[in-house]
């Protein structure tokens, strides 16, 4: 589904030329492209949900760029930043990379640079929704599990056999394997290894 | 004697009248009471011996002050008969003189101390040297030189006179000579000693003390007819009494109780009794002695005895014998002075009978000059009236000059045209041609009149006559009729003009260029020399008119190369801004060019590639723009002024400002005033100016925290000038640093240079506007520059 979802590239600049000039650039390399003329607007927007990026001019009289950037960290739009700057000023650069920013570019650039890093800000937005959403399946998936297939789960995830996950539990070998197969069924899990692994990924254990 | 008689009377009234003041009745010591005192050895002595003895009686004799009058023998005569003094006090012989003629009477008698006793009586010693054999008694002094005090002296002659009469001696007949040596009788002593004298008469206490002192040996002199008696010293004379102490008739009989009293009752010694060299008084003695020797000497009262004899007469009559005598005197002085007169007035006749003669000569003379003379005055006074004439043409046309040069309203080459035009009404001269000397060759500047006749070529009128007013300096040259100049003549190709007058006309003591005035005719009336004055300052205030559009031009040039370094700097401070403003287009342009490129490539939608396209001019047209903007007002602009729209300068400057604006965060709102009218200036530096006062309020307010950062710029009408304001929210400038806003160099910001407001006061300035700024209320400040609407200019 997320593949599905068509990713969208926000440009926030106050300055109607750059804006447009840049949305023409996007929309040449067959990308949507969204214009701002304030970070103000881009927020009252509401933190898109889809998959994209953002490119951000530093200077606006409102807000600028930075703070913008701030505002939606703390909304948890963790859509990707690329900071556009006319400036060659290193120092706000680093300033743009602690604070979370994705990438930076300086003006002027060409059409290759600028599409190269907006597609790999989508594609590395793409990733990680795609990782997001596997681990919401897998964390769905094990919110089904009755409290004795977590306990089971828990034991199976530690390589225990279902001799010692019996004992420890005090029920029979014949119930440990009936929870077993039941929680297997479940987190869809072909086999030990592969329920492992989902782990790692959802932080489960 | 008679001038002496003269001085002692005027010394008399002299102290007369500087006692006078004293003597008022009101005094607060008292009724004045004077004393006349015989100053037989001087005023001076007089006063300092017996002053003590007056103040002795003012305090012993209350409501009286006493004061001595020191009076010689007339004096005291008349004194006494006019009552003038109260009380005398002279010697016995003047005493009974004076009590014979005026009716004093003595009241006390003075005493002496004499070795340690007292005396009331004295006597006189007629003495020689004991050398001097030859005198042995007073009969061998006849024939002998004399010597004694005064003929008036009591004790220093006259009682030696009556013991020499009575031995048949008459002092003033049978001596060799009689001297009187006056006081202090000492000097008579000494003149026996020295033997000046053969024989002397003094009182006879004065040998002896001179002998007591030892000034005189005891043997030395030998006194003759010595008489002795009690503890007198020896003597030659019988004895007298001393002085008294006499009042006047008039005297109150009273007062002169009380002077009696006090006097009697004076201590031997009493300080008044010692500065007198008295021992004080005793009653009044009997003087009948002294009566009886002037009795017998027929002198005093009893000089009328003498009237007899012919020196008595004559010394009786002395008086009138003198007057007589002068009166011959003067009678033949006379006589000689006017014989002398006379000669003189001889010579001075003939003197002035040759100065007639002269003066007769001269005035012959002077008639025939006076006739020549009124010819002259009347052919001065023509002169005068030409003059006079020539002096107000002269005084009209200075006027004239100074209104043209004074004009406010007239353009540099208005004003030497119309120099030029005064100067050929003036002068009479058709054609006016002002040419320049410069190295590349003459070059007409300002013709006034047909210049079209002269030799054409543009050069001045007559070549050969400009080079010689090179030469000149700034004198004058003055032809009436160039054909008369053979050296002219000379010349080929001599111009048609016959009458010339020209100068040169000095710029910083250079020659710059000829002033010529020229005719086709020949000049009959010759130029005074006022007319050439007149040249020489029209010539002057041409030059001064060329040096001050010289020395404007000049500083035209620096303000304008000034305010032209001050926007490079300023372009050089904004270059990031400005980067960043040629950023924006560019990367438009790039961004359109490229996605264009992606749309060919894909065989794209030629309607999009277009509109693509058509954006990428558009951006690519903007940059051109603000490059063009920068370049427009960096170039060195010429000086050339016309109409200027303030608005669309204001917009200018605000897009050349916008970034830097923006990257202080500061809004600038423009409140442009619809149909402004337009200014006559320089673009490019009124531009200048608001950059300026743009970019002045934005770092104004650089630092402003907590409030908005706002900069209005401001256009509006008041009245046929436009003003041009720009407010800013900032902080506001300190007073004493708006004070100085405007001067050169000063700055309050680190990175300024400090020139950017003085240039901006400078172009205004030029414009013929003014500059002003001033604190805002709540904090900032406001820029004003206001000029003058082009209609108005």
């Amino acid at each position: 589904m997320a593949d599905d979802a068509e990713a969208v590239v926000h440009i926030v600049d106050d300055d109607r030329m750059a804006r447009e000039s840049l949305r023409w650039l996007i929309e040449s390399a067959h990308l949507p492209a969204r214009v701002y003329a304030r970070g103000l607007d881009f927020l009252e927007a509401g933190g898109e949900p889809g998959c994209g990026c953002v490119l951000l001019d530093v200077r606006m009289p409102d807000i600028d760029g930075m703070e913008l950037h701030r505002r939606l960290r703390r909304r948890g739009v963790s859509l990707p930043v690329i900071i556009v700057t006319g400036h060659a000023d290193v120092a706000m650069a680093v300033r743009a990379m602690k604070a979370g920013a994705w990438d930076f570019i300086e003006k002027p650039y060409n059409d290759a640079l600028m599409l190269g890093r907006v597609q790999s800000a989508i594609a590395f937005d793409r990733d990680k929704r795609r990782d997001r959403e596997r681990i919401d399946a897998i964390q769905a998936r094990a919110a089904r599990l009755t409290p004795r297939e977590h306990e089971v789960m828990a034991r199976v995830l530690q390589s225990r056999p279902n001799k010692l996950i019996a004992a420890e539990l005090g029920i029979s070998i014949k119930t440990v394997e009936l929870h077993r197969a039941n929680l297997m069924t479940k987190m869809e899990a072909a086999s030990a290894t592969e329920l492992v692994r989902m782990a790692i990924i959802a932080g489960l254990g | 004697m008679k001038p002496s008689r003269l001085l002692y009377s005027l010394l008399l009234a002299l102290l007369l009248l500087a006692a006078s003041p004293a003597a008022g009745p009101g005094t607060a010591e008292g009724a004045l009471v004077r004393v006349g005192v015989l100053a037989h050895r001087g005023r001076v002595q007089a006063l300092q011996r017996w002053s003590p003895t007056a103040d002795y009686l003012s305090a012993r004799v209350p409501g009286y002050r006493f004061e001595v009058v020191p009076l010689d023998l007339d004096g005291m005569s008349a004194a006494v008969r006019n009552d003038e003094i109260r009380f005398t006090l002279t010697n016995p012989g003047n005493y009974v003189d004076l009590e014979a003629r005026f009716g004093v009477s003595r009241i006390a008698t003075l005493q002496t101390r004499e070795q340690g006793r007292i005396h009331v009586r004295y006597g006189a010693v007629v003495f020689t040297r004991r050398d001097n054999d030859a005198i042995r008694s007073l009969a061998d002094l006849d024939g002998k030189s004399f010597m004694a005090v005064s003929p008036e002296a009591f004790g220093g002659f006259q009682m030696a006179w009556r013991e020499l009469a009575a031995r048949g001696i008459d002092p003033f007949r049978d001596f060799s000579a009689l001297r009187f040596a006056g006081f202090p009788q000492d000097r008579i002593v000494v003149a026996v000693q020295r033997g000046e004298v053969d024989a002397a008469t003094v009182r006879a206490e004065t040998l002896a003390r001179m002998i007591e002192s030892g000034r005189v040996g005891v043997e030395e002199m030998r006194v003759l007819a010595p008489r002795g008696g009690g503890s007198l010293p020896v003597r030659s004379t019988r004895l007298y009494p001393e002085w008294p102490f006499a009042t006047l008739r008039n005297t109150p009989r009273r007062l002169a109780t009380r002077v009696a009293r006090a006097l009697l009752s004076m201590p031997a010694d009493h300080p008044a009794a010692q500065a007198s060299h008295t021992a004080g008084w005793t009653i009044p003695l009997d003087y009948s002695p002294v009566h009886e020797l002037m009795k017998e000497l027929r002198i005093g009262p009893y000089e009328v005895l003498r009237q007899t004899t012919f020196p008595a007469l004559l010394r009786r009559h002395a008086w009138w014998f003198g007057a007589a005598a002068s009166l011959l005197l003067a009678l033949l002085l006379l006589n000689g002075y006017v014989s002398r007169t006379n000669r003189r007035l001889k010579v001075a006749q003939q003197t002035l009978q040759r100065e007639i003669a002269e003066r007769e000569r001269s005035q012959a003379a002077l008639a025939r000059y006076r006739d020549s003379l009124e010819e002259q005055v009347e052919a001065r006074t023509a002169d005068l009236e030409a003059t006079n004439q020539a002096l107000e043409r002269s005084r009209v046309a200075l006027g004239g000059l100074v209104a043209i040069t004074g004009a406010s309203g007239l353009s540099h080459e208005q004003k030497l045209d119309r120099l030029l035009e005064t100067g050929r009404d003036y002068f009479g001269l058709p054609v006016a041609v002002l040419s320049s000397v410069g190295e590349d060759g003459p070059r007409v500047c300002r013709t006034a009149g047909d210049a079209g006749l002269g030799p054409g070529g543009g050069g001045p009128l007559q070549p050969h006559c400009a080079r010689l007013l090179v030469e000149k300096r700034g004198e004058p040259l003055d032809i009436p009729d160039l054909d008369r100049v053979s050296e002219l003549c000379a010349l080929p190709g001599a111009s048609r003009w016959k009458s010339y007058l020209g100068t040169a006309v000095l710029v910083h003591g250079q020659v710059h260029c000829t002033l010529e005035f020229a005719a086709t005719e020949p000049r009959v009336a010759p130029l005074s020399r006022w007319d050439h004055e007149l040249l020489r300052v029209m010539a002057q205030w041409i030059g001064d008119e060329l040096e001050r559009r010289l020395a404007l031009e000049s500083q035209q040039r620096h303000q304008s190369e000034l305010a032209r370094v001050s926007r490079m700097s300023t372009i050089g401070e904004m270059a990031a801004s400005l980067a960043h403003e040629l950023n924006q287009p560019l990367t438009g342009a790039i961004n359109y060019c490229s996605a264009c490129l992606r749309l060919l490539r894909e065989g794209g939608d030629p309607e999009r590639l277009r509109e693509g396209m058509r954006k990428a001019v558009e951006s690519a047209t903007l940059a051109a723009d603000i490059i063009r903007n920068i370049r427009e007002f960096v170039q060195k602009e010429d000086a050339e002024r016309g109409p200027v729209d303030l608005n669309q300068a204001v917009e200018r400057v605000a897009s050349l400002t916008a970034l830097e604006a923006r990257r202080h965060g500061v809004a600038v709102e423009l409140e442009l005033a619809p149909r402004l009218p337009p200014v006559e200036g320089n673009m490019i530096q009124l531009e200048q100016v608001i950059m300026n006062f743009i970019r002045n309020g934005i770092d104004a307010m650089s630092g402003t925290e907590g409030r908005a950062r706002r900069l209005g710029v401001i256009t509006e009408a008041v009245g046929g000038r436009v003003r041009v304001r720009t407010r800013d929210t900032g902080e506001g400038i300190a007073p004493e640093a708006l004070a100085h806003i405007f001067d050169a160099f000063y700055t309050t910001k680190p990175d300024g240079m400090g020139i950017g407001l003085s240039i901006s006061r400078s172009i205004i300035e030029s414009h013929r506007g003014r500059i002003s700024v001033r604190a805002l209320a709540p904090g900032g400040t406001e820029f004003v520059f206001e000029l003058p609407g082009a209609a108005h200019g």
